[in-house]
């Protein structure tokens, strides 16, 4: 079977989706379903409220997980009291999130559950954490729609993205956009020894020096950067940007004469939110951008169906994204059990 | 009555201590910052003796097990109202009550082997064994299927279901079993609401004696004594201790006694006047609320209020000056002195807003209607020539300087002598240039200032 193998190496897994509907909920009963049938124990969560049963904007139905007995799952209480099977409560949170506390329970027995989960990513690691006690073979995050914070390397060891038709009608399109995430993803990584120590800056620029010290730039945020151009290189080329990488750095950068020797480094891809335009000029000018941390991607799952009800050919979008990307992609809907 | 919470908003120094507080539980939490300023001597006296109890348990096995159970106990509290109304728990509430039983149990295990007789813990075996109809003792509920033969059955029956329009009538009978056991539950377990309700009330408390005693270790505070009078030896503020330990400078601790009757205290600019006034707030306030002193000795008297009036209220947003801030506060002090409550005021340099003619005349006539009430009260001053028969305190000031010493306002702080002496004298230390001198005062604005007193 497709891909749950490689799943199994890892810990704990995301699902992340581009966009809304591109059968992200599909994928993960999938998943479950598969490692189910080997018998396999899953402890599985979520971030943030996910809206509604009845998605608002678009009226799809927004499909509940599947899950049989022995398997762990947390849930807000909203959810939790909406379950359609039964559950043995085994840890409630004091915290609240705005579906009131989280419930962590194992199924007793098949049935429907509505997953919901922490926040904030420093919950859910948290979270995470609590859940590797009852020793599941897997934990996977059902990631939150467009954001891809919960498959940060940090939260989850591995990631899974889906993408479709509900990003654009045009094959091309989607591949353009899933094939600069999938860049991303892959960005190279920044080696230093003390990366660790890089990880637990939480704010401001900082300067690596060729003998891989750490400068304090004393730039709060890139968004401040105008104020603050002859302090950026004053400690060499390569910078670390401890919060999210803008467009505004990167253009800023792509400017100066030694664009060709900049390196910008980041804690993960998640942190990185510059336009695909701006990131390709970047690159074409000899910049590079490095991660401290790669994420593990599993597979690209792709959903040829738009949530306005039209369908793209599946095989020419799957084989489209082969070609560019170089890994296997799938199409859920028609691998036959 | 003012609550602790309320306290710590305005106080930064009770804030401090606050913080410096290591509370396991939400209900302690709760609890502590809903307390109220406690005026009853046998209350006091029975927390500080619980407190000392408790700080000879803090380096045991037991104390190391008891503080991991306190940091499971959540705040059950909704779920008890719910009980106690007679109404039907839900399995996420059921859940909650059969997981505090079972901490429950080891807590009073643990404090079983412990002196605290006067703490009492009920036992709430039965009801675990409500909750707990497969003898696990594992913190986790669900309607069990051993609660009902017939949901037993029929859950089994579900699993087998292929038809779904059968299971989901299977479905639809065992919620309606599932209804009735949680409602008989809910029912059993409303008698046993007022015994779980007191476990809470007491965890809440043993998690915040065991905090104050934690805290009374880490700041090095005292075991204060129920007294007529009020008497510190050593007094210090931890707060601004920390600050000058973090800076490789030290507290220097001082020594007072309180009577029903004003002092009078006078020093130089600098001298430490202010912190004393907010240090015997900060040690009042301690006391009233529990806790150990920041001092060598404490013996403390009980007071119905704590009035200040230290200058760094913000009612000049109201529009009103500080001089009417102040009136209104001293008309304050005033009021409830009259009303026959003990009291403790502390007033940071009366009248220092107004012309020194009227602002000693303001001074002395306060300092004799306090003499008058009998109030504890201090009262700080730069005003010489008050007259007044009432008891003085002198800030001894700066001392032991030797020609070669330079002073800067880093160093000041090493040749000035915080403690307090009594002084018969109604003239007031003038060294106000000197502070200004040592603090870089642009020269000739000095100068000009000495020719000016000549």
């Amino acid at each position: 079977m497709p891909f749950i193998n490689e799943i199994l190496k890892h810990k704990s897994l995301s699902i992340v989706g581009m966009e809304k509907n591109t059968g992200k909920t599909e994928c993960l009963n999938y998943i479950i379903k598969r490692l189910e049938a080997k018998n396999k124990t899953i402890a599985l969560s979520s971030i943030g409220p996910d809206g509604e049963n009845i998605d608002q904007v678009t009226e799809t139905p927004k499909p509940e997980i599947e899950l049989t007995r022995g398997n762990i799952f947390v849930t807000s209480e909203l959810h939790f009291r909406q379950k359609q099977l039964i559950a043995e409560i085994l840890d409630l949170s004091e915290k609240q999130t705005a579906l009131g506390r989280l419930v962590t329970a194992r199924a007793q027995n098949k049935g429907k559950v509505i997953i919901s989960g922490p926040s904030d990513t420093v919950w859910l690691k948290n979270v995470i954490n609590e859940l590797d006690k009852y020793n599941p073979d897997i934990i996977l995050v059902d990631g939150a729609i467009s954001r891809k914070s919960p498959g940060s390397p940090s939260v989850t060891e591995s990631i899974i993205l889906t993408t479709g038709a509900a990003l654009s009608a045009s094959i091309n399109s989607i591949v353009k956009k899933t094939a600069f995430v999938h860049q991303l993803i892959n960005l190279d990584v920044f080696e230093i020894p003390e990366s660790e120590d890089l990880l637990s800056i939480e704010r401001g620029l900082w300067a690596i020096d060729e003998n891989n010290k750490i400068h304090d730039l004393e730039i709060k945020s890139s968004l401040l950067l105008e104020k603050s151009t002859e302090k950026l290189f004053r400690h060499g080329n390569t910078i670390f940007v401890s919060g999210i990488l803008t467009d505004k750095l990167v253009d800023f950068a792509r400017l100066q004469k030694n664009i060709s020797s900049t390196t910008i480094v980041v804690k993960d891809f998640t942190k990185i939110f510059v336009s695909p335009e701006k990131y390709s000029v970047f690159l074409a000018k000899g910049g590079k951008i490095k991660v401290l941390l790669k994420a593990k991607l599993i597979t690209v799952c792709v959903n040829p169906v738009s949530p306005e009800g039209f369908i793209l050919d599946s095989e020419k979008l799957c084989d489209k994204l082969y070609q560019t990307l170089g890994i296997p992609i799938y199409d859920i809907k028609s691998i036959k059990l | 009555m003012r609550t602790f919470k309320q306290h710590i908003a305005e106080n930064s120094g009770l804030r401090f201590i606050y913080e410096n507080l290591n509370i396991k539980s939400s209900i302690g939490r709760k609890n502590l910052l809903n307390s109220k300023f406690i005026t009853e001597r046998d209350e006091l006296e029975t927390l500080f003796s619980c407190i000392s109890k408790a700080i000879n348990y803090l380096n045991t096995e037991n104390y190391k097990k008891l503080s991991h159970y306190l940091c499971e106990i959540n705040d059950i509290s909704s779920s008890l109202k719910i009980l106690s109304e007679k109404n039907n728990l839900d399995d996420i509430a059921l859940f909650e009550i059969k997981k505090f039983a079972l901490v429950s149990e080891k807590i009073k295990e643990s404090f079983e082997k412990s002196c605290f007789n006067d703490i009492i813990i009920f036992d709430l075996i039965d009801v675990i064994n409500v909750l707990d109809p497969e003898k696990s003792r594992i913190p986790s509920f669900y309607i069990y299927s051993a609660y009902d033969n017939e949901l037993s059955k029929l859950r089994k029956e579900k699993e087998l279901v292929q038809d779904e329009t059968k299971a989901e009538k299977i479905r639809e009978q065992c919620e309606e079993i599932e209804d009735k056991i949680r409602q008989n539950i809910s029912h059993e377990l409303a008698k046993f609401e007022t015994r779980i309700s007191h476990n809470l009330e007491q965890f809440a408390h043993i998690d915040i004696i065991f905090a104050k005693a934690e805290l009374a270790i880490s700041q090095n505070l005292v075991c204060p004594e129920v007294s007529n009078k009020t008497e510190y030896r050593g007094v210090f503020n931890p707060q601004i201790s920390k600050n000058l330990i973090d800076k490789g400078k030290s507290f220097q601790p001082i020594d007072i006694s309180i009577n029903n009757e004003p002092i009078l205290i006078t020093g130089a600019n600098m001298s430490g006047k202010s912190v004393l006034l907010k240090t015997l707030a900060l040690c009042q306030y301690l006391f009233q609320f529990g806790f150990f002193i920041p001092a060598k000795s404490a013996k403390i008297k009980i007071v119905d209020e704590i009035l200040m009036s230290v200058g760094d209220n913000q009612n000049e947003m109201n529009g009103l000056s500080s001089f009417a801030v102040e009136m209104l506060n001293i008309n304050e002090i005033i009021k409830e002195a009259k009303s026959g409550k003990t009291i403790l005021a502390l007033v940071d340099e009366l009248a220092r807003t107004t012309n020194p003619d009227e602002g000693k005349a303001f001074v002395a006539a306060y300092l004799q209607l306090m003499s008058k009430l009998k109030v504890s009260c201090l009262i700080t001053t730069h005003y010489s020539g008050i007259k007044t028969n009432c008891f003085r305190l002198k800030v001894k000031g700066l001392s032991g300087i030797k020609k070669t010493d330079k002073i800067t306002v880093n160093n000041i702080n090493d040749f000035m002598d915080y403690s307090l002496q009594e002084t018969k004298n109604d003239d007031v230390p003038t060294e106000a240039i000197r502070i200004a001198e040592i603090l870089d005062v642009d020269s000739e604005f000095i100068q000009i200032t000495r020719s000016k007193l000549e």
